[in-house]
């Protein structure tokens, strides 16, 4: 089916239509949020809510861009608005530790992600590269993630984070800089 | 230098050897029901949302019980409150 086609059926409310873009997009879908948020459960839930806000708001789309480029967009900022809520229910947590006075045992974020599309090889050298890219401020992670391990183009990015091409390069440069500076310190504090 | 450098290049060359996964099956599953649910019209509410909405409703309906024992309560002192009066009022102009 062409892409105009299924936008018209999907418009239309054509349920056979919703469940082919799951086929076509589902595993994109769920790869970058997973990539990004570093979690099954979350990825899980995030993509559903991307395609239940692709259902809800599919006649707004304006076809402006790409059909894959909106709903990219959507999982990416859906997986950064769920950063920022789990980012403020820790610092909540954290005043209501103080004022409690409550030294019970609180959850620790480790970052031991297992990520399931790596070899058994790579496993440690992964967690070590995710706890980094969790580091990173969330623009540069996005363009980061959606360039090294979704393998989008400059361009793809650029548009998907409505953003320019060379904010894309300088986002990357960035990250990788950022990269280089976390992996030297672990390295630094793990050869001691 | 050169093997920190080396270690540092291959930890973010990892990144290429990062396999797609699979979308669960069971996730594609849920996904369309939900959708199938809003077109048939039900309202599907995120059960943390469930929750939190029955618990205001429950804080809203206990409110307005308070309220609504609180108003009759000070209309029936208010009563008892007219009645002394009357009777006070009575007993004074009888005296007249």
């Amino acid at each position: 089916m062409e892409e105009k086609q299924l936008i018209s059926e999907l418009k239309n409310g054509n349920q056979p239509a919703f469940k082919l873009l799951i086929e076509l997009f589902g595993c994109k879908v769920f790869n970058i949020c997973l990539n990004l948020l570093q979690s099954n459960e979350d990825a899980e839930d995030i993509s559903q809510e991307v395609f239940v806000s692709i259902f809800q708001s599919i006649n707004q789309f304006k076809e402006e861009s790409k059909l894959s480029t909106w709903i990219y967009r959507i999982a990416v900022t859906k997986s950064l608005d769920h950063i920022r809520m789990k980012k403020r229910k820790k610092r909540f947590a954290f005043f209501q530790l103080i004022s409690n006075n409550d030294y019970g045992e609180t959850k620790v974020d480790i970052g031991h992600f297992d990520h399931p599309g790596v070899k058994l090889e790579n496993k440690e050298r992964s967690k070590i590269l995710f706890k980094a890219i969790d580091t990173l401020p969330e623009n540069q992670k996005s363009a980061f993630v959606l360039h090294k391990i979704e393998d989008l183009s400059y361009r793809e990015i650029a548009e998907i984070l409505a953003t320019s091409l060379s904010s894309v390069e300088s986002l990357i440069f960035r990250a990788k800089k950022n990269l280089r500076k976390t992996l030297l310190e672990y390295y630094e504090k793990n050869e001691k | 230098m050169k093997s920190k450098d080396n270690w540092i290049e291959s930890i973010i060359n990892t990144t290429v050897e990062i396999n797609t996964v699979k979308m669960p099956f069971d996730l594609s599953k849920k996904i369309t029901e939900k959708i199938n649910g809003f077109n048939a019209g039900v309202l599907i509410i995120n059960p943390k949302i469930k929750w939190s909405m029955a618990a205001a409703i429950a804080l809203l309906i206990s409110l307005n019980t308070i309220i609504i024992l609180q108003y009759k309560k000070s209309v029936s002192e208010n009563k008892l409150e007219t009645s002394t009066f009357q009777k006070k009022y009575f007993d004074y102009t009888e005296q007249f």
